[in-house]
């Protein structure tokens, strides 16, 4: 009984003095926030946004086709708004003084496999694999940061192991959404860029 | 007739237990305790060739022909945050001019030679994507952090036995300043 009453006193002054801290905002991001201080531009080509990965043979396995481009171009742009002050969306490669920094995502790689699951019984499961590049380079073109991440997705398949579109797309998507969910983790956390953020000036709200 | 069926269904059962094994991992090495290693500006790169079809086979789940896998490990002691392209990796014999190895469309035939029977498809589907899951990426590495995985070298025939050299580009986080580390095995 001691012991609990112990604790609910501990509990009570960790949390006056949880409110008494003063809240940390880090070198080269905005308060209030934890976004960097930066105008940033998204570079999503139409090519990165059509990037299809095939995979198999037309003899043995037939042809899977991941459409990774248009989900990465609906996903990257919601996630990286969470991390820079200003972000804009572009086709192209924007000029110098529009942008502190310009994102360049590059679909690496996507593979699937099925391994789970004997397909009489049941219906396997679609495991697949997405790399996904994220360069940022400063107006210069310099390179101030750079990250690969893989993504995973899995999606229960016909029993011959192959995907129906809609479920391929829930393949895809899933994939997809996880690597971009750690790439945008990974680039709110960078020091680089945050040491970026510190030498170039907040933009006026 | 019902003894073929059984026979093939247990074939085919086999081949998915095969596929679903997990491959043991690769024990974690420093840079100075690989076969190779050199240092620039604060950043040690290692360099341990897996040349022994056993091992290959034990951790990356195939013989690799063809390919020469290299296991990579990089640790950045240095102040400064440096950038590591994988496409800016140079291959070569010792002692001619350094070239970029086509590392993805090597792989890619290696991996087709996998597809000789339906039998083995989804063995060979599992093998690619280890590979890929195992693959060394591009990274910013950050002063303190380490990055390792594999690179799947091309080796011609006319080059077995030849004393090979792999160039390592790294870029300063931020300018265009670069080091070249270079390792020969």
């Amino acid at each position: 009984m001691s012991l609990i009453r112990h604790s609910h006193v501990s509990l009570s002054m960790f949390s006056v003095l949880m409110l008494l801290a003063p809240v940390q905002t880090l070198p080269g991001q905005t308060s209030g926030d934890s976004k960097f201080a930066l105008r940033a531009a998204l570079v999503l080509t139409p090519e990165f946004c059509s990037t299809e990965i095939k995979q198999g043979d037309k003899v043995w396995t037939g042809v899977e086709k991941f459409e990774v481009g248009p989900a990465a171009c609906a996903e990257l742009e919601p996630a990286l708004q969470a991390v820079f002050h200003q972000l804009n969306r572009v086709a192209a490669s924007p000029a110098s003084d529009t942008a502190d920094v310009v994102i360049l995502p590059r679909v690496v790689s996507a593979s699937a496999t099925r391994r789970k699951g004997i397909t009489i019984f049941n219906r396997p499961e679609k495991d697949l694999l997405v790399a996904l590049e994220l360069t940022i380079k400063d107006p210069a073109g310099n390179t101030v940061w750079l990250q690969t991440v893989e993504g995973t997705g899995t999606a229960k398949g016909r029993p011959n192991g192959t995907l129906s579109k809609k479920d391929m797309k829930i393949l895809v998507d899933a994939a997809v959404a996880d690597a971009v969910k750690q790439v945008a983790e990974k680039v709110s956390s960078a020091p680089e860029l945050r040491k970026f953020a510190e030498h170039v000036t907040p933009p006026k709200r | 007739m019902y003894i073929r069926g059984t026979a093939i269904f247990l074939l085919l059962a086999a081949a998915v237990w095969l596929a679903a094994a997990e491959l043991p991992a690769y024990p974690a090495r420093t840079p100075r305790e690989c076969a190779a290693s050199a240092e620039s500006g604060g950043v040690v790169v290692g360099i341990q060739p897996m040349r022994d079809p056993a091992e290959q086979k034990t951790y990356l789940g195939m013989k690799m022909k063809d390919l020469l896998p290299v296991f990579i490990t990089m640790q950045n002691e240095a102040k400064d945050s440096f950038i590591f392209d994988r496409d800016n990796i140079k291959f070569g014999p010792a002692e001619t001019a350094l070239a970029s190895p086509d590392v993805t469309k090597s792989r890619g035939r290696n991996a087709a030679g996998v597809f000789i029977s339906p039998i083995f498809i989804t063995h060979g589907f599992k093998n690619q994507q280890n590979l890929e899951k195992l693959e060394v990426r591009s990274t910013t590495l950050s002063p303190g952090a380490s990055a390792h995985g594999f690179l799947y070298l091309p080796m011609e025939k006319d080059v077995t036995g030849q004393k090979m050299q792999l160039r390592v580009v790294l870029v300063k986080v931020g300018s265009t300043e670069t080091s070249n580390i270079d390792l020969s095995f």
